[in-house]
């Protein structure tokens, strides 16, 4: 196993345009101990950002008005110590690549799987 | 005045050797006529062979001087080229019709004609109405008397239709793939949402017997359809591009192991799967295809074996490789079907294993994904044990 036992407690944006998808992951994060908020779109991922001073940010890639790609960038260029951790649909090599471009530290496939997140969680 | 004695003899003898000289040259002559006439009739009917042909051919043919001057071309470059006039063309330099990377092949199959072989290449080249067309070109040497090329041969085939046909081809084949890319990527948000409102009930909720029992068997089926969508996706690229394509980067594969194991531990709590790592794990691999590939090895080992049964997964780094072994205690598979077992859509096996097994693509993917990375995949089973083996290099 991974990283058993109780994971440090950390600081976590979840940046999805899906209500019920993002509630889901939060709740999930609460219950392993994180301190978690949540933004539907890019515009409110970067006030909150500001706001709530995340040391990881989980961000979907398709998302209206500036999608992960372009908030990942902006957020790179403003915090490199953060850890940016993207969520698609998406495993194609452009996409993937595209994302190592934008910044993202790792690159997760849905449905996400707590396990998943388990070892990338600084 | 008297010859001397035989003296008339002997021009009775030369005069009879001169009519036999004369007869045998005018038999000699009437030979070399009727093989002159014969010699002509061939030449008349080769000519009316060759006109034939370049009449009947649909390509365009043209003689070219070594410089590649026009100097003759077919009736055809009527139609083809849309010319009025055929000896406008007659004179012009023939590489001036052509343009950018065009111009470059047509400027090397005539280098390549000069030196004495032949120059092949598709080129675009409108009609001189402004018409698109594409052709498929070769261009030859004419050589004379010396063996070397004195002239030319340029033989321009109209291949406009299959062009567009390729063209049209190629964009069905792109939307397909984006279909199924799309249609990947749909699902798998529905998906998403099954198995984490699923993981959070399991995990975070005291629950009735029921569901604790029905909820493992939910996020497992949710595994079953995100590997069948992976699978699917890898397939289709297989399928159109022969080849998926990978993101290298450092990986370590224990780490990996251990993360796909965890994933398979929260839906099968129950089963017991051991991890051994020994060695050097760390190279450049595409992370995401290697969770596949371990993935498709674990989930054929859960459904082959009886569920009390261990799995074991062996990871070893040695001399610049790396193995990976899944080892199941299922029944041994039958000979006959080893053979098959990493071709897609299998038919051959039993329905039971099929059914229990869905498309039967994930042993080929997992195969195409191994040998992407320069490795290899193989099987060996004995009663008691089934081992998948696949092999990497390091670097």
């Amino acid at each position: 196993m991974v990283n058993a036992g109780r994971p440090t407690r950390r600081r976590i944006l979840v940046v999805d345009d899906d209500r019920d998808t993002i509630e889901v992951v939060a709740d999930t994060l609460r219950f392993h101990g994180h301190e978690v908020a949540t933004a539907h779109d890019g515009r409110a991922a970067l006030a909150a950002v500001d706001a709530f001073e995340p040391e990881v940010v989980l961000l979907d890639l398709a998302m209206p008005i500036m999608d992960g790609f372009d908030l990942a960038r902006r957020l790179r260029a403003e915090r490199p110590r953060l850890v940016l951790v993207a969520l698609s649909g998406y495993d194609d090599l452009e996409t993937r690549r595209r994302a190592i471009e934008a910044g993202f530290d790792h690159h997760l496939i849905k449905p996400v799987r707590a396990a998943a997140l388990r070892p990338i969680l600084p | 005045m008297i010859d001397p004695p035989g003296e008339l003899e002997r021009l009775c003898r030369e005069l009879a050797a001169a009519a036999a000289d004369r007869d045998r040259l005018a038999a000699e002559l009437d030979r070399t006529r009727s093989e002159l006439a014969a010699a002509r009739s061939h030449v008349r009917e080769v000519e009316a062979l060759r006109s034939r042909m370049i009449e009947t051919t649909p390509d365009c043919i043209k003689i070219l001087s070594l410089d590649a001057t026009v100097e003759w071309l077919s009736d055809s470059a009527r139609d083809l080229f849309e010319l009025d006039d055929l000896g406008a063309v007659v004179g012009m330099p023939w590489l001036d019709f052509w343009k950018d990377e065009h111009h470059d092949a047509a400027a090397a199959a005539v280098e390549a004609a000069r030196a004495g072989t032949s120059g092949r290449f598709e080129g675009f080249c409108p009609t001189l109405k402004g018409k698109p067309r594409w052709w498929s070109v070769v261009v030859a040497p004419i050589e004379g008397p010396s063996g070397r090329p004195e002239r030319l041969f340029a033989v321009t085939r109209d291949i406009s239709t299959l062009k567009s046909q390729e063209a049209e081809l190629r964009k069905r084949v792109e939307l397909e793939q984006l279909f199924v890319a799309t249609i990947g990527h749909e699902l798998r948000n529905p998906l998403n949402a099954i198995v984490n409102q699923a993981s959070a009930l399991l995990e975070q909720c005291a629950l009735p017997p029921q569901a604790a029992k029905a909820l493992p068997a939910i996020l497992w089926a949710g595994e079953r359809a995100a590997r069948l969508i992976s699978n699917l996706l890898s397939y289709s690229e297989l399928h159109l591009h022969g080849a998926v394509p990978l993101l290298r980067r450092p990986c370590d594969l224990g780490a990996l192991a251990a993360r796909v194991v965890d994933e398979v531990h929260a839906v099968l709590p129950g089963r017991h799967i051991e991890v051994w790592r020994d060695g050097d794990l760390v190279g450049p691999f595409d992370d995401v295809r290697l969770a596949q590939i371990l993935g498709n090895l674990i989930s054929n080992a859960v459904v082959h074996s009886p569920p009390g049964t261990p799995i074991a997964i062996r990871i070893a780094g040695r001399g610049g490789r790396v193995s990976i072994e899944v080892e199941n205690g299922g029944p041994p598979i039958p000979g006959e079907d080893l053979a098959m077992l990493f071709e897609p859509l299998r038919r051959g096996e039993a329905s039971a294993a099929r059914a229990r097994d869905g498309l039967g693509l994930g042993l080929f993917v997992c195969r195409a994904l191994s040998e992407a990375h320069g490795g290899t995949i193989a099987v060996r089973s004995t009663p008691g044990a089934t081992v998948f083996a696949v092999d990497l290099p390091l670097g």
